[in-house]
């Protein structure tokens, strides 16, 4: 199956990246040489370089109805147009990047009739997710699995936590959660049960909803009412966060520099308080009640910004701070200094993305942080050959957990002598680029290639020219 | 530079190659030769190091640039160095620098012998030194990463620190999938040639030898007298219509092969590469008849020679020394041309001259339009400019190159015409040149010096310059 990608942005390049380590055949368009060049090095996929004409392109590469095509390009005019053509040159399914809440709005045709398969709103989405950071705040990240009946919830480890320096095995022992990840100084860890849990750590409970809340107050870690919010950069994700804000019945105040943008979001927004001014000067923040407030929230278009305006108003007495940072690398220095949590667009809107390519088999799947591994949601089919063989003589492929086996509306935190049976959905941890034959094993279906060497031929019966 | 990684898939090659040293051994077991002791201990030997250097541990990261050069041009020297072996072993020749200068010969489908007695040789020599041209046409490195599941890295940088042009791409998107339908349609020319020349008379073995230098544009035989030995038309036509064959881009096969018939004619390069063949067959017949008489004859003859040395093969049918000075220096400089970019050929490549005369003709157009901003477009694709100041660095550099090394060897007792053509036949990888390097003679009298110079230009030319000269340079070790 052949995945066309339009746009070698973040987005573009994540998906790029995590598509190329599995069966897909993936092909990245875009008009800059110079970002080309980098997915070149680095990434096992075809480039093209379009020369502007990338309609052009797409109809020399031979769209066929296999194919996936996904327009992630920098204008949502751009993106639209591209999915028509696909969806004129018979592609299977179209996905667009859609910033313009207007345009989401006329775009509401009947679904038949829409040539986009799947609309990604990338500033939508991420309010989203704040809203549901803010609804736990110990948390840094919240995922949703089996329909809400199971949370994967990140936690920062701070000095002063009890967990410092205690063994995984002692905190997974009631079956209830279990420790799936940590990220340490970056880097992604599967643990096993005899890891030990540092100071600075990131970890990943996972477990059923209401349990995770009561092992979250067993550590001291409270969740917080909030009332009062600010937001730093009046941007597309601030608008979105304030409507959503002003339904709950928070009060929100945005800061903004730019009078013109400030003018304007006061006319969208009547029960969100605009202020104009700089959101990292420190007499602003305290006249405006940093000391109060509960979580202060950065979201303007610069990381440094972000991430120290972020700190400043936890040290003047925010409860909580929520930066937001582009650059990936910038991840895990931002929680060793001090900023409890980091959201990043473009990770939402990869793993949005990832979880519709791949939902015949997956029901949803979020990446973690740095988009190392992948928490993956199954639904076991009748024919699967993994079912009623206990887990631990599973031989499941290195660095992968099944967490979490949902039953009958029940949570199964699973033993190595559990068995998966037919009809569960099951929610399993791997790293990205053994995700695909995580997916392989417990399906089980015979789509590994068996001899590559002419399906090269057969797969791609319409070439491109060099 | 992540060592490990390099040292890891010079590994692989070299276990490649041992395993292809199997096809020889097989050969002189057959036929009950005393070579196969020496093919076999080569296979140990290179097997041994392959597998050691194999455990290599390699930090977890993309083949950049620097990996990427190091690999090619350190992988090559290695199979250079571990396919002299055989030679050394079963007495072809009796010192080193003979034996690397056969194999360097060899792989980058040179076809420069030092073997003065060809038949005199097993079977099992011979088949090893003309499936050296086999492996080097399209690349021992194309075939290891198409064995490779290279997961979550991209050798692109390899493939294109070893493939002809100044453009090389993939295929599809898959690196080890592109690699392979390179290979398939390369071992179905390879089969089709054999069954041509078994058709039109040549026994098998000669059949398989000669397909092996054909597709590879190589050049080695298993004659004293080249493919003059044979005299027969039949046999000359079958391999000129495939050496002509092997100088065109495989990617237009694949084009052909998936139903596009059209972007085979509609390939400028293509047009341009028949044109020029045309043009010099055409000159070189009307030169030659005057003292041939025979037309037909002539024709045939310049078809030959032609299509043989601007495809960088080499082979001989007769001695052109002897021809006209008008139609030696038509071949002298078909030397420089090469094939088409993407073929299994040497030289300079039609692509990159074609860039070239476009680049020319955009500065006279500037000369009168003084502020046009005019793109420089080859069938309606346009180059991009870096590319094509790469092209004209490269041009520059090849010619600098041979006039440097023409320049050294005039000091290794060669005459002007000797040494330019040796240099130049080397450069490109073509085999024989004119006077003492001519195709009637070989390359067994040129001094020691002479020879591992040689040996290093025939690398040069083979990976296209940069990927050897970038080794050498101080920026490169520099981090």
């Amino acid at each position: 199956m052949r995945v066309i990608i339009i746009g070698a942005g973040k987005v573009g390049y994540n998906i790029a990246s995590a598509l190329s380590k599995e069966m897909y055949d993936v092909i990245v368009i875009d008009n800059d040489e110079e970002v080309l060049k980098k997915v070149d090095d680095t990434l096992d996929v075809l480039t093209i370089h379009s020369n502007g004409l990338i309609g052009k392109s797409l109809s020399k590469i031979g769209v066929n109805k296999d194919d996936i095509v996904i327009a992630v390009t920098e204008s949502d005019e751009t993106n639209i147009l591209l999915c028509l053509s696909a969806k004129h040159l018979e592609a299977g399914r179209t996905i667009a990047r859609i910033r313009n809440p207007e345009y989401e709005n006329d775009l509401s045709l009947p679904k038949e009739k829409l040539p986009i398969d799947f609309i990604i709103n990338p500033e939508k989405t991420t309010a989203e997710e704040i809203v549901r950071l803010l609804t736990f705040s110990p948390a840094g990240m919240i995922n949703e699995f089996g329909d809400g009946s199971v949370q994967m919830v990140q936690l920062n480890v701070q000095d002063d936590s009890p967990l410092n320096n205690k063994m995984l095995k002692e905190q997974n022992n009631q079956g209830k959660y279990l420790i799936a990840a940590i990220i340490r100084d970056g880097e992604t860890i599967i643990p096993k049960g005899d890891h030990y849990i540092k100071t600075g750590d990131n970890i990943f409970v996972i477990g059923q909803k209401k349990e995770i809340a009561g092992y979250f107050s067993s550590i001291g870690e409270v969740p917080l009412e909030i009332k009062r919010v600010i937001i730093l950069g009046g941007g597309r994700i601030s608008y979105y966060l304030a409507e959503y804000m002003s339904k709950l019945g928070i009060s929100t105040k945005i800061i903004e520099k730019d009078m013109e943008r400030c003018k304007r979001l006061s006319e969208e927004l009547p029960d969100t308080l605009i202020i104009h001014g700089d959101g990292t000067d420190l007499e602003l923040l305290k006249s405006e009640g940093i000391a109060t407030t509960d979580a202060f929230i950065a979201l303007s278009g610069f990381d440094e910004e972000n991430i120290l305006a972020t700190l400043l108003a936890r040290q003047n007495g925010a409860k909580k701070g929520i930066a937001k940072v582009n650059r990936e690398n910038y991840i895990s220095l931002a929680s060793n200094i001090g900023v409890d949590t980091t959201i990043t667009p473009s990770l939402i809107t990869t793993s949005k993305i990832l979880g519709f390519i791949r939902r015949e088999t997956v029901l949803s799947l979020s990446l973690l942080p740095g988009g190392e591994a992948e928490v993956i949601e199954f639904f076991i089919g009748p024919e699967t050959r993994a079912v009623d063989i206990p887990l631990k003589e599973l031989n499941l492929p290195e660095d992968t957990i099944i967490t979490t086996i949902i039953r009958d509306n029940k949570v199964i935190i699973p033993h190595g002598q559990d068995v998966i049976k037919k009809y569960d959905r099951i929610i399993v941890i791997t790293k990205a680029e053994t995700a695909g034959l995580v997916r392989e094993f417990l399906l089980g279906k015979e789509r590994i290639r068996k001899n590559g060497f002419w399906t090269g031929f057969k797969n791609n019966r319409s070439s491109v020219n060099r | 530079m992540d060592s490990g990684l390099v040292l890891k898939t010079i590994g692989h090659l070299l276990i490649v190659e041992a395993v292809f040293m199997i096809a020889p051994l097989g050969v002189s077991i057959y036929y009950g030769e005393s070579d196969f002791k020496a093919f076999f201990i080569a296979i140990l030997i290179t097997a041994f190091v392959g597998t050691i250097l194999s455990f290599s541990r390699a930090r977890k990261e993309a083949v950049r640039y620097k990996e990427g050069f190091m690999i090619v041009g350190l992988g090559w020297l290695l199979i250079s160095i571990f396919g002299a072996i055989p030679f050394l072993l079963a007495g072809t020749f009796d010192n080193f620098i003979d034996a690397f200068f056969e194999t360097v010969s060899g792989f980058t489908t040179t076809g420069a012998s030092v073997l003065k007695d060809i038949e005199s040789q097993p079977h099992g020599i011979l088949f090893w030194r003309s499936l050296t041209h086999w492996l080097g046409g399209m690349g021992v490195l194309a075939f290891t990463l198409s064995l490779l599941p290279a997961v979550g890295m991209s050798s692109l940088n390899i493939l294109k620190a070893e493939s002809t042009g100044p453009t090389p791409g993939k295929l599809v998107p898959k690196i080890a999938e592109t690699a392979r339908i390179l290979y398939i349609i390369y071992i179905l020319l390879t089969g089709l040639e054999i069954i041509f020349l078994k058709i039109g008379g040549m026994p098998l073995f000669d059949a398989v030898t000669h397909t092996f230098a054909t597709v590879g544009t190589g050049g080695f035989s298993t004659k004293n007298k080249s493919i003059a030995a044979y005299n027969m038309p039949s046999i000359e036509w079958v391999i000129m219509i495939f050496t002509f064959l092997a100088g065109v881009n495989f990617s237009l096969y694949y084009d052909v092969l998936m139903g596009k018939f059209k972007s085979l004619f509609k390939d400028r390069e293509f047009q341009f590469y028949c044109t020029v063949i045309g043009i010099a067959i055409i000159l070189i017949t009307i030169n030659i008849t005057d003292s041939w008489g025979n037309i037909l004859l002539s024709f045939r003859q310049a078809a030959f020679q032609v299509v043989t040395i601007i495809t960088s093969t080499g082979f001989a049918t007769l001695d052109y020394s002897i021809w006209p000075a008008f139609s030696k220096m038509i071949l002298f400089i078909l030397m420089f041309f090469g094939g088409c970019a993407g073929s299994t050929s040497g030289g300079i490549k039609i692509l990159r001259v074609m860039i070239v005369f476009k680049y020319i003709k955009r500065e006279f157009y500037k000369l009168i339009h003084p502020n046009s901003v005019i793109s420089i477009r080859i069938g309606g694709q346009t180059i991009p400019e870096n590319v094509v100041q790469n092209v004209i660095a490269f041009v520059l550099l090849y010619f600098l190159i041979f006039a440097g090394l023409s320049l050294i060897l005039l000091t290794q007792d060669m005459d002007l015409i000797s040494s330019t053509s040796a240099v130049v036949a080397s450069l490109s990888n073509i085999g024989p040149g004119f006077g003492s390097v001519g195709p009637a003679m070989n390359y067994a009298g040129l001094t020691t010096f002479t020879k591992i110079l040689l040996s290093f230009t025939m690398i040069l030319g083979r990976l296209e310059i940069y990927t050897v000269l970038i080794l050498i340079t101080p920026i490169f070790w520099k981090d």
